[in-house]
C-alpha cells in the first residue's frame, strides 16, 4: 500500500511538472506583449524596457522556464497585470467562492442523483428506470451556458423568485458585516452566526448551483444505478434476500454502501470538471469566483493570471485523482485493512 | 401449467433487453433525423438564403409564427433556417474532432502499448498532463493564438480530446501485443513497424471505435461552448453556440432567439448520448 | 411431517427445462443431499424452495414449514425466508456484504424478523457459540474472518432466526479439507442435537457420504436415482451414479469425515 502510494505521488508530481511546462509554453504562444500590457499603451521605450527587464522577458526561454519554476516553488505565482496584485492572493480570494458554488452543486448532485439511481435500480427495466435514465442523459446533454441563461431569465429576471446575480446582497455588509475565516461566504456566515448573509448567500446559490449540478447529478444517477444493479447481483445480495429482505431493503440497506464506492470516486473526478464548467455559470450569474477572474484575465491578456488559474485547476484535477484512491479506503473496509 | 406467483418472475430479462434496444434505436433515429436535416438544409430550410449573410431589417425579431416557426433574429433572418444550417456546422465539427483526435490517440496508443517500457511511460505521462490540463482553458488559449474560426474549434478540442483514446488504445494494444501471434511474428523476424500495422493496430481498433461513437455529444457541447465564448465560428456562420451568444441579451424580451439554438444543442447531444448509452448497454452484456 | 416438501417441481427458461424434481421431502433431524455435476439443476432446485429463482417459470408444489411457496404472497414469502429456512452459500466471503460487520448483518436480520434489543444480542451470541465461534467475531468484517468461520456464521444466522431448515448450497467446496470437516461436523451436530433439517446440494460425494441420510442424484435437470444414502453408495442402480461414485478417489468409509473430497474445485453453477 505504501509503495503504491509513493508511486502514485511520484506520478502526480510528474504530471504537475508537465502541466507547468505546458502552461509556460502556452503563455509564450499567446500573442501580445505582457510588457506592453503591464506598462500601458502610452509607455515610453524606457518604461517598456524596464517592464521587460522586470518580467525577465529578455532572458533565453529555458532560463525563463527555470525562473518560472523556481518562483512557483517559492510560492511566487507572479503578479497579475490587471489587478496588480500577486496572482496567488487573487486566486486565494476567488477560489473560495468557486469552491462554495461547486460544493453546493455537488451536494445537490448527490442528493438528487443517488435516490434517482436507487429508484432506477429498484424498478430496473420499468417506467421509473427509463425516466431516470432519460432524464440523466438529458442532464448531461444540456449546454450549461444556455441552462444558466434560461434559468436566470425565467426564475430571476422573469418570475423574480431568485436573485439575478452576485454571491449575496452586499448592502448587508453595512448592517451585518461578515468576519472572514475560510473566505467561503456561506461557511463563514454559518460559523459566525451571521444569518442575514447566510440566507442571502444560500438564496443566491440556488440557480447557479442547480445549473452546475445538472451534469454531475446525471452521471451520479447513472453510476449509482449501474453500481447497485451490479451489487444486487452478487452472492451477498442473494443471502440477504434469503434472510427475508425485500428488493428495496437489499438495495438501500445492503447494496448501497458498497455501491457508493465508485460513485464517490466519480464525484472526485467530476469536481475538477465542474470547477471549469462553473466558469461559464459564474460569468452568467456574476459570481465572484475563479471563472470571473479568468474571464477578466483573458480579456486583458493577463498571462500570469491565466497561468495561475490554469495551474490551480490542473493541480485540483491531480489532487482529485489522488483523493479518489484515498476515498476508497474510507468507504471500503477491505481497502482500509491493506 | 405456469408459475402462479413468484414475484421475481414477472420481470423477464427479455423485456429488459427489448427496452435497451429500443433506447439505442430511438437515439439512432433521432440522430438520423438530425443528420438528414443537416444534409438537406439547403432544400428543406424555408429561407435558405438566411443560412448566410442575408439581412431583412424590416423583419427583425418577429416572434414564432406560421411563416417563421422559430421567429426571426436581430437582422430579420429566419431562426428555423439558421438552426437547420447550424446542424451542418456542429456535425462537421464533431466528425472532424473525432477523426483527428481518434487518429492521433490511436497512433500514440498503439506505439505505447506495443513498445511498452519507457516509451509507454513517457507517452502515458504526456497523456496525463494533457488530461490534467483544463480542456476549456487550453482551447481558449489556442483560440486566442489561432484566431477564432471553426477550424480553431476543431483543432482546440482535438488537442484536449486525444489523450482519452491514447490511454484506451494503449491498454488494449498492450494486451494484443502480449498474444501469441505477435510473438510468432517477432520470432519470424518481421520488422516492428510491420507487426504494429498488420497485427496490433487492426486488433486494437474496436474499443476505440465504440468509444468514438459514444463521444459525439461531448464534442457537440464543447464546440458550442467555445463558439458561445466567441472563440469559434463568427458571423454570419450559422452556429448554435454563437447564436445563443449573440442573442443572450435579448433573452427576456425575445426568448426565441436563444431558446431554439440552445434546444438544438441539447437535442443533438441527447441523441448522441441515448445512442451511446444504448450501444454501451448492449456491448457490455 | 416433513419440513420441506416438493412435488412435481419443474423450472423452465423458455421451453428448456433446467430442473425437475418429482418428489423431495426433508424431515426434522434429517439430511438429504442432492448430488450431480454442474448444470444438473440441483442449485436451482434448492433456490426454488425459497422462491429465489429469477427469470424462470416455476411450477409444481413446494411447501416449507407448511407454507406453500409458489402461492404465498411476496410479503409472506419474505417472512419465511430466514425464519423457516435459511441459506448457506458456496463462497463464504462473497456471500457476506463486504462493508458490513457480521454483527450488524445479524442484528438487521433479527430485527427483520421482529427480534430486537437485548433479546437479539442474546440470541446472536447463543447462536454464534452453538457453531463454536467466539462472539467476538460479530465485531469483524467479512474479510477479517476465515472461510470456515464465515460458513459457520452463516449457519449461526439460521439458528438465531429460529430456522428449522438449512439449505446448504455447496457449503464446503470453496474450503480446504480440514475446514470442510469442521463445517460438516457443526451441521451434523445441529441435525442430531436440535433436529435441524438439512437440504444439502453438492457434487462432492465424499462429503455427502459423511452426513446425508438420503441421496437424490440429478443429471441434466432430472432425477436419475434416489434412496437411503447407504444403499445408494453400496448398490448404485443408475450407471450415472456408478460413474460418480467411481470418480471418488477413496471409497467413502464408515467414518467418512476423514475422507478426502473428490473434487475441491469450486463449482460454477447458475
Amino acid at each position: 500500500m505504501l509503495r503504491y502510494l509513493i508511486r502514485r505521488l511520484g506520478q502526480a508530481v510528474l504530471v504537475v511538472a508537465g502541466v507547468i511546462v505546458l502552461t509556460f509554453a502556452v503563455m509564450r504562444l499567446v500573442p501580445g506583449d505582457p510588457a506592453v500590457a503591464y506598462a500601458g499603451p502610452k509607455a515610453t521605450a524606457a518604461e517598456l524596457a524596464e517592464a521587460r527587464r522586470r518580467f525577465g522577458l529578455d532572458d533565453p526561454l529555458p532560463v525563463q522556464l527555470w525562473n518560472y519554476l523556481s518562483d512557483l516553488l517559492r510560492g511566487d505565482w507572479g503578479t497579475s497585470l490587471h489587478t496588480r496584485q500577486p496572482v496567488r492572493d487573487d486566486l486565494f480570494q476567488a477560489f473560495p467562492a468557486s469552491l462554495e458554488l461547486v460544493g453546493a452543486a455537488l451536494i445537490i448532485a448527490l442528493a438528487v442523483g443517488v435516490p434517482l439511481g436507487v429508484a432506477a435500480a429498484r424498478y430496473k427495466g420499468r417506467l421509473p428506470d427509463l425516466s431516470v435514465r432519460l432524464s440523466s442523459m438529458l442532464a448531461v446533454s444540456v449546454p450549461v451556458f444556455w441552462l444558466a441563461l434560461a434559468l436566470q431569465t425565467v426564475f430571476a429576471s422573469g418570475l423574480g423568485w431568485f436573485p439575478v446575480a452576485g454571491e449575496y446582497d452586499t448592502s448587508l455588509d453595512r448592517t451585518s458585516p461578515l468576519h472572514l475565516y475560510t473566505n467561503i461566504t456561506a461557511v463563514d456566515a454559518l460559523i459566525t452566526g451571521n444569518w442575514p448573509i447566510l440566507t442571502s448567500t444560500l438564496w443566491h446559490l440556488v440557480l447557479p448551483a442547480l445549473v452546475i449540478a445538472a451534469y454531475p447529478a446525471g452521471v451520479v444517477a447513472q453510476m449509482t444505478r449501474a453500481a447497485l444493479i451490479e451489487e444486487a447481483s452478487r452472492d451477498h445480495a442473494r443471502l440477504e434476500r434469503a434472510l427475508g429482505f425485500g428488493e428495496t431493503a437489499v438495495l438501500t440497506r445492503f447494496a448501497l454502501r458498497p455501491a457508493l464506492n465508485p460513485v464517490l470516486s466519480l464525484i472526485a473526478l467530476v469536481f475538477a470538471y465542474s470547477i471549469v464548467n462553473g466558469f461559464l455559470v459564474e460569468a452568467v450569474f456574476n459570481w465572484p469566483g475563479l471563472g470571473r477572474y479568468a474571464a477578466d484575465s483573458i480579456r486583458s491578456l493577463d498571462t500570469p493570471a491565466i497561468a495561475g488559474v490554469t495551474l490551480l485547476v490542473a493541480v485540483l484535477y491531480v489532487v482529485a485523482n489522488l483523493a479518489v484512491d484515498l476515498l476508497q479506503g474510507v468507504v471500503d473496509p477491505r481497502v482500509r485493512a491493506r | 401449467m405456469t408459475a402462479p406467483a413468484l414475484p421475481e418472475l414477472r420481470r423477464t430479462p427479455l423485456r429488459r433487453l427489448a427496452g435497451v434496444d429500443r433506447l439505442a434505436v430511438a437515439g439512432g433515429v433521432l440522430l438520423g433525423i438530425i443528420v438528414l436535416a443537416a444534409l438537406l438544409a439547403p432544400w428543406i430550410a424555408p429561407y435558405p438564403e438566411d443560412g448566410g449573410s442575408a439581412t431583412h431589417p424590416a423583419e427583425s425579431l418577429l416572434p414564432p409564427s406560421g411563416a417563421h416557426w422559430f421567429g426571426t433574429d436581430q437582422v430579420g433572418r429566419d431562426v428555423f433556417s439558421r438552426v437547420l444550417f447550424g446542424a451542418r456546422t456542429s456535425l462537421l465539427i464533431a466528425v472532424a474532432v473525432l477523426a483527428v483526435s481518434g487518429a492521433v490517440g490511436v497512433v500514440l496508443g498503439v506505439v505505447a502499448g506495443y513498445a511498452g517500457g519507457w516509451v509507454r511511460d513517457v507517452i502515458m505521462r504526456v497523456t496525463d498532463v494533457f488530461l490534467a490540463f483544463p480542456a476549456l482553458l487550453l482551447s481558449l488559449a489556442l483560440a486566442v493564438v489561432l484566431q477564432p474560426s471553426v477550424t480553431t474549434v476543431i483543432v482546440a478540442i482535438a488537442i484536449t480530446w486525444w489523450p482519452w483514446y491514447a490511454r484506451l488504445t494503449a491498454s488494449v494494444a498492450a494486451s494484443v501485443a502480449a498474444r501469441g501471434f505477435v510473438d510468432a511474428a517477432r520470432c519470424l523476424g518481421v520488422p516492428a513497424p510491420l507487426i504494429v500495422l498488420r497485427h496490433v493496430l487492426p486488433n486494437s481498433l474496436t474499443p476505440v471505435l465504440v468509444q468514438l461513437s459514444l463521444d459525439g455529444g461531448g464534442v457537440i457541447l464543447t464546440a458550442a461552448t467555445l463558439s458561445y465564448l466567441g472563440l469559434g465560428a463568427h458571423e454570419p456562420t450559422p452556429e448554435w453556440g454563437l447564436m445563443v451568444h449573440r442573442g443572450q441579451s435579448l433573452f427576456t424580451t425575445d426568448w426565441w432567439v436563444v431558446t431554439f439554438p440552445g434546444l438544438a444543442i441539447l437535442v443533438t447531444a441527447f441523441a448522441f448520448n441515448v445512442l451511446g448509452e444504448g450501444l454501451r448497454a448492449r456491448l457490455s452484456r | 411431517m416433513s419440513l420441506i416438501s416438493v412435488r412435481d417441481l419443474v423450472v423452465r427458461i423458455g421451453d428448456r427445462v433446467i430442473a425437475s424434481m418429482p418428489e423431495l421431502d426433508v424431515a426434522a433431524g434429517e439430511c438429504v443431499a442432492v448430488v450431480g455435476e454442474s448444470g444438473s439443476g440441483k442449485t436451482t432446485t434448492l433456490l426454488s424452495t425459497l422462491g429465489l429463482v429469477h427469470g424462470a417459470d416455476v411450477s409444481g408444489r413446494i411447501t416449507v414449514g407448511g407454507v406453500d411457496v409458489l402461492t404465498a404472497s411476496p410479503a409472506r414469502l419474505r417472512e419465511i425466508r430466514g425464519s423457516r429456512a435459511a441459506l448457506v452459500m458456496q463462497s463464504p466471503q462473497a456471500a457476506l456484504n463486504p462493508t458490513m460487520r457480521l454483527g450488524t448483518l445479524m442484528r438487521r436480520a433479527l430485527a427483520r424478523h421482529g427480534v430486537k434489543g437485548a433479546d437479539a444480542r442474546e440470541r446472536a451470541e447463543e447462536a454464534v457459540r452453538a457453531v463454536l465461534l467466539d462472539p467476538e467475531i460479530l465485531r469483524r468484517y467479512p474479510h477479517q474472518v476465515s472461510g470456515g468461520q464465515a460458513q459457520r456464521f452463516a449457519i449461526a444466522l439460521a439458528l438465531a432466526l429460529g430456522a428449522q431448515v438449512v439449505l446448504a448450497d455447496e457449503p464446503t467446496s470453496a474450503l480446504d479439507v480440514t475446514v470442510q470437516a469442521e463445517v460438516v461436523a457443526v451441521l451434523r451436530r445441529l441435525r442430531d442435537e436440535r433436529g435441524l433439517a438439512v437440504l444439502l446440494v453438492s457434487h462432492d460425494l465424499a462429503l455427502v457420504s459423511t452426513i446425508a441420510d438420503r441421496v437424490v442424484v440429478m443429471r441434466d435437470g432430472a432425477v436419475v436415482e434416489t434412496g437411503p444414502a447407504a444403499e445408494v453408495f453400496a448398490r448404485p442402480r443408475d450407471p450415472y451414479t456408478r460413474e460418480l461414485i467411481a470418480a471418488v478417489p477413496r471409497l467413502p468409509g464408515e467414518d467418512g469425515h476423514e475422507t478426502a473430497s473428490a473434487a475441491a474445485a469450486p463449482e460454477e453453477e447458475r
